[in-house]
């Protein structure tokens, strides 16, 4: 085991995960930046890889491509190194973060800065799902598969797994 | 501790089964922890999104972080983190290869073609979901619009807008809430 290697991973890695700001999509390009152009331990078609398998595999997306291009680098030492080093630096700021919200949560100045906050998350998911909407929606089946998925999940309550596992069955029927 | 493992398991499942990343995940979390387990409420929850967003990372990893420390203090904080993150790798590690000799498959590609609009769904859902316990004030409908301006017609990073939407909120409130 290459030991000044994985302490470099390490270092990367936990450099990604404290920056990555805003979900797995920004840590796919600190990804680019920092494993392909700044380190080039991968190239940018073993990048394209990465891409395509932490976006087809369960689970959150930054972790799945950190985990992939630790494996891919240093094999499963690798992977074990680049999984926690990402999540080092937001489980220790949540951490704390959450001890002082959770003391604090009833003082006014929490409870302002949340009424900003709130409304600006519901804003930012819809600005999502407008820009993921713009790259899918190809024609009548992808709406189909949205209107079914939304009337099931909110109208029957279906949960929203068997809603998407579903909708892949529904795949290989319609497309 | 029979509370811990059994919560564990709720993540787990969270981890290895939903498939669109983290912002697919939210709404499947505050289904089992709100709806189903009752755990927190539906307010509460739309707090944890709002801090949780607000600071670096991957958002699924931190929400499911915040819960476990809300309910269990640190020990909860690192079994639902590990548990939300496991399924992830152990998919990573053992099936990678195989995955990658069939991404070209006609199977693979029609199933994408159904899970991708799938997951519009379920962030439509994440919405709604959301939606529902924020105080429907002019104000909120206000940073709402203020968010979609400045990310999609300006062209800000979100976080530039969330923390804007923050200081907002705290001089808003600052003036006019008692």
């Amino acid at each position: 085991m290459d030991i000044s290697m994985l302490s470099k991973l390490f270092i990367k890695f936990l450099n990604i995960g404290a920056f990555s700001y805003g979900g797995g999509y920004t840590a796919l390009s600190l990804i680019e930046r920092e494993i392909v152009h700044n380190s080039q331990w991968l190239t940018t078609e073993e990048f394209m890889d990465v891409l395509a398998l932490s976006q087809i595999t369960p689970g959150p997306v930054g972790i799945n491509a950190s985990t992939y291009v630790g494996y891919k680098i240093m094999g499963m030492s690798g992977a074990v190194v680049a999984t926690f080093s990402v999540v080092l630096v937001s489980f220790i700021i949540v951490n704390i973060v959450a001890h002082y919200f959770l003391k604090f949560r009833d003082s006014k100045i929490v409870k302002s800065i949340l009424l900003g906050l709130k409304p600006a998350i519901i804003g930012i998911i819809i600005t999502v799902v407008y820009k993921l909407g713009l790259q899918t929606i190809k024609d009548y089946k992808d709406i189909l598969i949205i209107l079914l998925v939304v009337v099931s999940v909110v109208k029957f309550k279906v949960h929203p797994i068997i809603a998407i596992f579903s909708s892949a069955l529904l795949g290989i029927v319609l497309f | 501790m029979k509370d811990i493992i059994k919560l564990f398991f709720t993540f787990f499942k969270i981890g290895a089964f939903t498939i669109g990343g983290g912002y697919a995940m939210v709404p499947v979390i505050q289904k089992e922890v709100v709806d189903n387990a009752k755990l927190i409420t539906e307010d509460e929850f739309l707090d944890y999104i709002a801090v949780a967003q607000s600071i670096p990372g991957i958002i699924a990893v931190n929400v499911s972080t915040f819960i476990g420390y809300k309910l269990y203090g640190f020990i909860g904080a690192f079994f639902i983190c590990f548990a939300v993150v496991l399924p992830s790798f152990v998919i990573i590690v053992l099936l990678a290869n195989v995955i990658m000799l069939y991404r070209n498959s006609i199977y693979l590609i029609k199933i994408f073609s159904g899970v991708r609009p799938a997951v519009i769904g379920i962030m439509m859902f994440s919405v709604y979901k959301l939606f529902k316990p924020l105080k429907k004030t002019k104000f909120s409908f206000f940073i709402i619009i203020l968010n979609i301006v400045f990310i999609i017609g300006l062209n800000i990073h979100p976080i530039i807008s969330l923390i804007v939407s923050g200081i907002i909120g705290g001089v808003y409130g600052h003036i006019y809430v008692k």
